[in-house]
């Protein structure tokens, strides 16, 4: 068990809801799993992460209206949920994106300088 | 951020749909599962094996749900909800405990929501005047006579030359018939200075008040209430003419609902000084208003100089008389604040009483599910998760006893007004401001009395109760309580123990008045429409129909009847002393012959008065001892020559024993009687002595006989004697009928939870019971051990409770009459009564316990 946890991306606080919306942004409207399939695409390290813990992050940001859903079929003729994000969640994207960039700027230069 | 916000409505919005929301979130993670499996089959799994894959991609499935539910509501909402399900459930299934508490509570909080609704209406409230803190009342203070209001002269010195207030009104209480409406009525009203409005900060709602000049005489200004009961409040009521005592005057204003100054006035006529510039005449309250950046202390002092510098300029009349200057509301509310503020404070001891009690309650009961809740310890269940879970029990116990004391409150605040004339207090009601203090007052409660059980009972540790042998010594906690019970009932008891004994002595106290068959009726006939001949012969013509009636052995009029609160308070001179202008003053009555005899009030001297004493035979007064002793020391007070209300000199022709006239606690005052026919006023009592039991039976005729006389006369009331007397009682009878009742209860509730902690520890000690009956003890040793046990902490209690009732009974003190606040025949009386009570309680329990069959007992080990 503990080696694989230790594969396992550890997400920071809030990161999950940044990485959800920027995929869902850039991959259009998308259900729980085909966003979890994503995830570890990119994290290029399959089911490395529980899928099952996308759904609080999905029910936050769209109790905060930044992202909505619908049911619809899949192509496979499945039913599932899919999430759209909204208006207000493309410029709460925007922000949070900023904001990520100069905090993981700054941890860079510290950790950089610490380094050298 | 607006998405904040959003969210919490949602959050908690999903509260209330938490199954819909679930069942939504089951479907999903459903066609989540589907999805996987689908992508594990086309990846060459089988079914099984692609559903088992599946399941361990996704990961703990109630993991995520239970995840996915914490970011979707507020989780400890749903604790709570879990806890109040248990809670309800644990009440059920003990209803009696539940039924005892909660009505222990409906009587404390009960009792202590209508005593704060009347605390907050009388003495908290600030007066309905703009900038109320700026107002206040003034009295004038004698040193040995105590307080009296003000003298005209004072009031215009003082209301002319202090600059520490910016106004100073007067009002002189009058009491008047208004006739010339549809519905004839006696009011109180007030002849009042014309600023008083502007003074107070307060303008008419309809029309003007009285102009400065005093030159217009004949004008009114209705209260809110009049103008609403007699004209609806018609708009078209000024310039209407109305009668008052005879009197027509123009109605010219009508004062906002709200106002009455003085309290429960509800007409204000302009004072025109008809006692003239005479100093000894008491006749005004003065209500002022500081000036801007003045405090009451400067006022005082200011006044007070003032009142030196009259008491140097004019010795025979102000010679000894000070000053008094509280806040208005102060001033208004008077005494009544120190009687209500003991009464909260039984009233806090009765709910200090109720929650040890339910707290002892639950003590016991929190013990008995000692296992219960070391299991849920045991299944991982925090120690802050317990604690929470009790004192929701004990929370919804307090509130259902809050709610159930609302309604205790809807009936005790209608009898606690009732039992006394509080000033501020005609317009008391519950309201919601008093429904949120007895909310938050019960959620106090119930934090207090159910924290001691919670702390006791989370701290078990798993493996004490599997041992499931109870621990003796851990029971320290319901004595304790116990102790704290006993502690407020000796209080409560001792309190309550010193009125009524005060009350019996002040019953007993030899008036000297004989009033058992004595029936009263009060007439008052304004000169203006009954002039001094008419006002004579009707009061004539009454007395004589009264006196044929056939159960009345005598008839009288007199215009002060004892106790009747219409004392009138004069100034005269003795002619014959070397300083013949100094005023002297003594109370006053004008009585028709026979007055003395009705009373069956003995001559000591001399004769009474006669129907010759009339305005042309020469001037005669009857006195008292006490005028005998004050002011013809060592003479022979028959003959002397006074001059009193006018030029005429009088002689005095009788003497009366002292009489108790104004009020119980206060020694005779020296007092002058004359002849109706030479003092004519129109303010009559009709005294009449029956020769029945109960004198009120002989009201129907006595009504009959004064109607046959004249029609026109409104009789205000006709009272018995003692009903008259026993007034001046009520407000004795509001402390000591709450304070009794009160502390019956704690005696009550006390003995309940001394009965309740001995049954306690016997039901948990009967096996080392039978083991010591085993080893060989007597019955009769365990009974003892037992009420020894039993009455331990009842001693303790008593102790405390005497070293705070010592400490605490102090301020009865201005309450008591004849008994000292420690007085010791009392105290001892009340340690004798709760004693008696508990031996009785713990009596029951200890025979339980000396029955106890040992082998049984050792049986159910």
């Amino acid at each position: 068990m503990a080696s694989e946890d230790d594969s396992r991306v550890e997400l920071l606080q809030g990161t999950l809801d940044l990485i959800i919306l920027r995929a869902l942004t850039t991959m259009g409207p998308q259900h729980a799993y085909g966003l979890a399939s994503r995830l570890e695409q990119i994290a290029d390290h399959p089911f490395s992460l529980n899928q099952g813990t996308l759904y609080a992050a999905l029910v936050r940001l769209e109790q905060s209206g930044w992202i909505k859903s619908t049911w619809q079929t899949t192509e496979n003729n499945r039913e599932a949920k899919y999430y759209t994000v909204t208006k207000s969640g493309a410029r709460a994207l925007e922000k949070q994106t900023e904001r990520w960039q100069r905090l993981a700027g700054l941890v860079n230069k510290l950790l950089l300088e610490e380094s050298s | 951020m607006i998405w904040r916000l959003r969210r919490f409505v949602q959050r908690f919005h999903n509260l209330f749909r938490h199954s819909r929301a679930d069942g939504d979130l089951t479907r999903e993670i459903n066609s989540h599962l589907l999805l996987l499996e689908d992508e594990f089959r086309r990846r060459g799994l089988s079914d099984e094996d692609a559903r088992y894959a599946a399941r361990r991609a996704f990961g703990g499935l109630e993991q995520a749900k239970e995840q996915q539910r914490d970011a979707r509501s507020f989780r400890w909402v749903d604790d709570a909800r879990q806890d109040i399900q248990y809670a309800t459930r644990l009440l059920r299934r003990s209803p009696g405990l539940a039924i005892a508490a909660v009505l222990t509570l409906a009587l404390g909080i009960g009792a202590n929501s209508a005593i704060f609704t009347v605390v907050h209406a009388v003495m908290l409230r600030p007066l309905p005047y703009p900038e109320p803190d700026r107002l206040i009342g003034v009295v004038q203070q004698h040193k040995s006579f105590g307080v009296d209001v003000v003298t005209l002269p004072d009031y215009l010195q003082w209301r002319d030359e202090a600059k520490s207030l910016s106004a100073l009104a007067g009002a002189w209480s009058i009491t008047v018939n208004l006739t010339g409406v549809d519905e004839p009525e006696r009011l109180r009203g007030a002849a009042v200075t014309s600023n008083l409005f502007t003074t107070l900060g307060v303008a008419p709602q309809l029309g003007t008040t009285f102009p400065d000049s005093t030159s217009d005489s004949q004008s009114v200004v209705l209260s809110d209430r009049l103008w609403r009961r007699h004209f609806g409040s018609a708009p078209n009521v000024l310039a209407r003419s109305v009668s008052l005592n005879g009197v027509r005057r123009t109605v010219i204003g009508v004062m906002p609902p709200g106002f009455a100054w003085p309290e429960g006035v509800e007409l204000w006529i302009p004072l025109v000084p008809e006692g003239g510039m005479n100093r000894g005449y008491h006749q005004l309250q003065g209500a002022g208003r500081l000036a801007r950046g003045a405090t009451l202390a400067d006022a005082r002092a200011e006044l007070e100089a003032l009142a030196a510098r009259s008491a140097a300029a004019f010795p025979a009349t102000n010679k000894d008389w000070g000053v008094q200057v509280s806040s208005l509301l102060d001033y208004t509310v008077g005494a009544a604040s120190r009687s209500l503020l003991i009464l909260a404070g039984a009233a806090g001891c009765v709910l200090l009483i109720a929650c040890a009690n339910v707290g002892g309650l639950l003590t016991a009961r929190a013990l008995a599910r000692r296992k219960e809740i070391s299991l849920r310890t045991a299944l991982g269940a925090s120690r802050s998760r317990i604690i929470r879970q009790l004192l929701t029990e004990s929370v919804m116990l307090s509130l259902l006893g809050g709610i159930a004391g609302v309604a205790v409150a809807e009936y005790a605040l209608p009898a606690l007004l009732s039992l006394t004339a509080l000033p501020r207090s005609a317009d008391v009601a519950l309201d919601t401001r008093m429904l949120a203090v007895t909310l938050i007052a019960s959620i106090v409660a119930g934090l207090f009395f159910g924290l001691a059980p919670a702390a006791a009972t989370s701290r078990f540790a798993v493996s004490t109760a599997i041992r499931s042998r109870d621990d003796v010594s851990s029971g320290w906690l319901r004595p304790a309580l116990l102790v704290v019970q006993l502690a407020a009932a000796v209080v409560l008891l001792s309190g309550a123990g010193l009125l009524l004994r005060s009350f019996y002595k002040l019953q007993t106290i030899e008036t000297g008045l004989n009033v058992d068959r004595v029936l009263t009726a009060r007439f008052f006939l304004p000169r203006a429409s009954y002039p001094v001949e008419r006002c004579l012969a009707l009061y004539q013509e009454m007395v004589a129909k009264a006196q044929a009636l056939p159960d009345v052995s005598d008839a009288a009029a007199v215009s002060v009847f004892p106790f009747s609160a219409t004392s009138a308070n004069v100034a005269f001179t003795i002619p014959s002393r070397p300083d013949p202008s100094t005023l002297l003053t003594a109370n006053f009555a004008a009585a028709t012959p026979g007055y003395f005899r009705a009373m069956s009030i003995p001559l000591l001297v001399g004769r009474g008065f006669e129907t010759g004493d009339s305005a042309d035979a020469s001037f005669v007064a009857v006195i008292n001892q006490s005028m005998a002793d004050r002011y013809f020391p060592g003479e022979n007070p028959i003959g002397q020559v006074i001059q009193i209300l006018g030029p005429k000199p009088r002689r005095i022709v009788g003497l009366i024993p002292n009489l108790r006239q104004r009020a119980l606690h206060l020694s005779p005052e020296p007092e002058i009687y004359v002849p109706h026919a030479q003092f004519p006023t129109g303010g009559m009592f009709l005294v009449v002595r029956t020769n029945i039991d109960r004198p009120e039976r002989a009201a129907v005729s006595l009504r009959a006989a004064v109607r046959s006389v004249n029609r026109d006369v409104p009789i205000a009331s006709i009272r018995t004697g003692n009903e008259l007397i026993g007034e001046t009682m009520s407000a004795r009878r509001l402390n000591l009928v709450l304070l009794s009742v009160f502390a019956t209860l704690a005696l009550i509730v006390s003995v309940v939870g001394v009965y309740g902690v001995l049954s306690f520890t016997v039901s948990r000690q009967t096996t080392e019971i039978g083991v010591r009956m085993a080893l060989g003890a007597a019955r009769r040793d365990v009974l003892v051990l037992m009420i020894r046990k039993g009455l331990a902490p009842v001693i303790l209690g008593v102790a405390c409770g005497l070293a705070i009732a010592f400490a605490s009974t102090g301020v009865l003190r201005t309450f008591l009459f004849g008994v000292g606040p420690s007085d010791p025949a009392t105290l001892v009386t009340v340690v004798f009564v709760l004693l008696a009570a508990s031996l009785v309680a713990v009596f029951g329990p200890a025979r339980r316990a000396a029955n106890v069959d040992p082998l049984v007992a050792l049986k159910t080990e």
